[in-house]
């Protein structure tokens, strides 16, 4: 009782931290973005997510985990910004139109936001996290507590629901890769 | 077509990384599941690069916050109960030896009142050096302790991890 009580140290040190950072926030960006369709609600989610993340995460695990685990947060900090934000209004950011940057084909991102923009957030969620950001079943299980098992079969739905959208707006074509 | 591939992990890598190897084409042509993935794979990247760049402050100055944030929560809730435990330690340790050394009953009007607590022996016939104990002693264990107990609870409170997990309509 003779010294102050120490507080809580971050888990990681500052170079390790923008290592991360650099890594991850333009992920982690777009993700919550996707989600929410507010530019001013992700920057603030993202910036809470990584004080969180910094104050909780464990160190000693892999820099996939560490990510996955990002996204666990950010998910479930804009959940808490949207059982605030959603007191007064419908639904954060559901009207807004998304800014975009010029891209090789404008046309096909505008048809491929509109059609992401019908499926529901919880399949935007996870489409976002298969296939752009790239993590497996059993990661995407945890970021959104869900059982492994489910998300073989949610993603399916959800890609089938994506894919009828995108075929009604005449895009249905081949891998140009 | 509820299947899973293989080499989906390794398709959606390839198209992110923007170079489908020669094995994989060949893999395409017999495999509607990857050709699907491959499809949502690509137009999704398409939308992820046309979305707006992060207009954050940096990774120090988020780092700084962090600190702040925590240390800030921390002793804003901590600081004050760690105080009052220095002070009531302090008086306690200079009480203890001034009824010890003193040889009359320094706590005289509190020993008298453990002879109304149910439960309690009685200590008015005791030595003075006996009451002084066993009064600081008691002194320790009602104030002390639950103070104590206050601030570790507190410190678990904010050192908890947000693992709310969200309800399944929110996910």
């Amino acid at each position: 009782m003779n010294n102050p009580p120490p507080a809580p140290a971050l888990a990681m040190d500052e170079a390790t931290f923008q290592v991360f950072y650099e890594q991850t926030v333009r992920g982690v960006w777009r993700y919550v973005f996707v989600t929410c369709r507010n530019e001013a609600i992700t920057d603030d989610v993202i910036q809470d997510s990584y004080i969180k993340f910094l104050r909780y995460v464990d160190s000693n695990r892999s820099f996939q985990e560490q990510r996955a685990y990002l996204y666990r947060i950010a998910g479930t900090v804009l959940i808490s910004y949207m059982r605030g934000e959603c007191a007064g209004r419908e639904r954060v950011g559901e009207d807004g139109e998304w800014p975009v940057r010029p891209v090789s084909d404008p046309n096909l991102a505008m048809d491929v936001q509109t059609a992401l923009a019908d499926v529901e957030p919880r399949e935007r969620k996870l489409l976002w996290l298969a296939h752009v950001e790239g993590f497996s079943h059993n990661e995407i299980a945890d970021i959104l507590g869900v059982a492994e098992h489910s998300i073989k079969v949610m993603l399916y739905r959800a890609r089938t629901k994506l894919k009828s959208l995108l075929k009604k707006r005449g895009l249905n074509r081949e891998v140009r890769l | 077509m509820n299947t899973q591939c293989p080499d989906e992990q390794k398709l959606i890598a390839e198209i992110r990384a923007g170079k489908l190897a020669d094995e994989m084409r060949t893999h395409l042509k017999i495999c509607a599941h990857c050709r699907e993935i491959a499809e949502i794979t690509e137009q999704l990247k398409v939308l992820s690069e046309s979305l707006p760049a992060p207009q954050l402050s940096g990774a120090s100055g988020l780092y700084r916050k962090a600190k702040l944030v925590g240390g800030d929560q921390f002793y804003r809730v901590l600081l004050p109960i760690w105080i009052v435990q220095l002070f009531l330690a302090v008086a306690t340790i200079i009480a203890a030896f001034a009824g010890m050394f003193s040889g009359r009953e320094v706590f005289s009007r509190l020993a008298q009142w453990f002879h109304y607590l149910p439960g309690l022996a009685d200590l008015t016939g005791m030595s003075a050096f006996v009451v002084n104990i066993v009064t600081i002693a008691s002194f320790v264990i009602i104030i002390l302790l639950p103070l104590t107990v206050l601030g570790m609870w507190f410190r678990d409170i904010l050192n908890e991890k947000p693992a709310s997990r969200p309800r399944r309509s929110e996910l």
